[in-house]
């Protein structure tokens, strides 16, 4: 079962940027939100780690793909908030219809024609 | 909510000062504040939320670049300036030594590192039209280096105040001959011998102020940057 679940956080792992793109692409949002949404995306199969998503979203930042703004929460620490970009919106379509032609391909290569 | 707080100011007290560590903090503070709270809303023991939250993110070091871009000019200005500073202290401090003509050497050898130095501070100053240039510093390397610096300063401290209290000393331990101060003139004499190792703090404290500075002058968001 364990083997199992670092598998796939693997196979995730490269298309975590593409993930994240996704749920901004349905609002804005923060750190532990998007966390969140992504577990219940995957019906709790899948929890993203916190460092993993600061790296990732330092890169999307970095690519202009996102943008952030400072909450005014009044108490507690300040949270950081998410913002999809025009690029990122452009970026985050390219990367799906580029996965749904892997996705294809790679079903026709591994299964087996009876 | 004050173990989180504690266990994220021990995460970053190393990188205190600088600006891209400061933003990181707040956000990640923020997210695990969420996180207990939202445990906790769904039945979990506070406790249990708070070192579940807690191991969530155990280290930050690989989410902080490696090398910030700094304003190097500035920094180099500020640290040389800074260096000069000390040792003139010191050069101020060792003048006494004079009066008693040993290390009359190491309060010379002070002025003259104290002019080198402020040549190099005038030179730097007329370079005024490099202000804003900036490249990448490797603060991580720089924490490593002042922690070296130390070590091996109290080390060589070690050593030499060791070796100065055998020659002055050893005879009375190995021979059992007692010492003879014999006046203020031969006080001054061994309290030179064993004051005079400590000119060399210059060296690590000149290696502490790096990482510190360099955070100082750390390029920030707002900052528009030029390569």
């Amino acid at each position: 079962m364990m083997g199992e679940s670092s598998i796939s956080s693997d196979m995730i792992r490269g298309h975590l940027d593409a993930i994240i793109l996704r749920v901004l692409s349905e609002g804005d949002n923060y750190g532990y939100e998007i966390i969140k949404a992504i577990a219940k995306n995957s019906d709790g199969q899948y929890e993203l780690k916190e460092p993993s998503l600061y790296t990732s979203l330092k890169r999307l930042e970095a690519q202009k793909l996102i943008s952030s703004y400072w909450g005014d929460e009044t108490q507690g620490g300040r949270r950081k908030y998410y913002r999809l970009t025009g690029e990122g919106a452009e970026a985050y379509e390219k990367a799906l219809a580029a996965w749904k032609v892997a996705r294809a391909l790679i079903d026709q290569l591994m299964e087996r024609q009876e | 909510m004050d173990k989180i707080q504690q266990h994220v100011d021990r995460l970053f007290r190393p990188y205190k000062g600088s600006k891209q560590a400061q933003e990181l903090k707040q956000e990640i503070l923020s997210n695990l504040q969420a996180r207990v709270a939202d445990m906790t809303m769904s039945g979990v023991s506070r406790e249990a939320a708070i070192s579940s939250a807690i191991a969530n993110i155990p280290s930050i070091a690989h989410l902080l670049d490696e090398k910030p871009r700094v304003f190097l000019y500035r920094f180099w200005v500020e640290w040389v300036q800074r260096v000069l500073l000390f040792t003139l202290i010191a050069w101020i401090v060792t003048m006494p030594f004079r009066f008693v003509g040993n290390g009359t050497g190491s309060n010379t050898l002070l002025m003259f590192i104290a002019l080198g130095i402020g040549i190099v501070y005038g030179g730097l100053l007329l370079l005024k039209r490099y202000d804003r240039k900036t490249g990448g510093m490797n603060v991580q390397a720089a924490l490593r280096l002042r922690k070296i610096g130390w070590l091996l300063w109290v080390l060589l401290m070690g050593v030499s105040l060791f070796y100065t209290t055998a020659l002055h000393f050893g005879s009375n331990l190995w021979f059992s001959r007692p010492i003879h101060i014999s006046g203020p003139y031969q006080f001054a004499n061994v309290a030179i011998d064993y004051l005079k190792p400590f000119v060399t703090l210059l060296i690590p404290l000149a290696l502490h102020m790096v990482p510190k500075l360099l955070m100082k002058y750390e390029v920030g968001e707002e900052d528009g940057c030029t390569e």
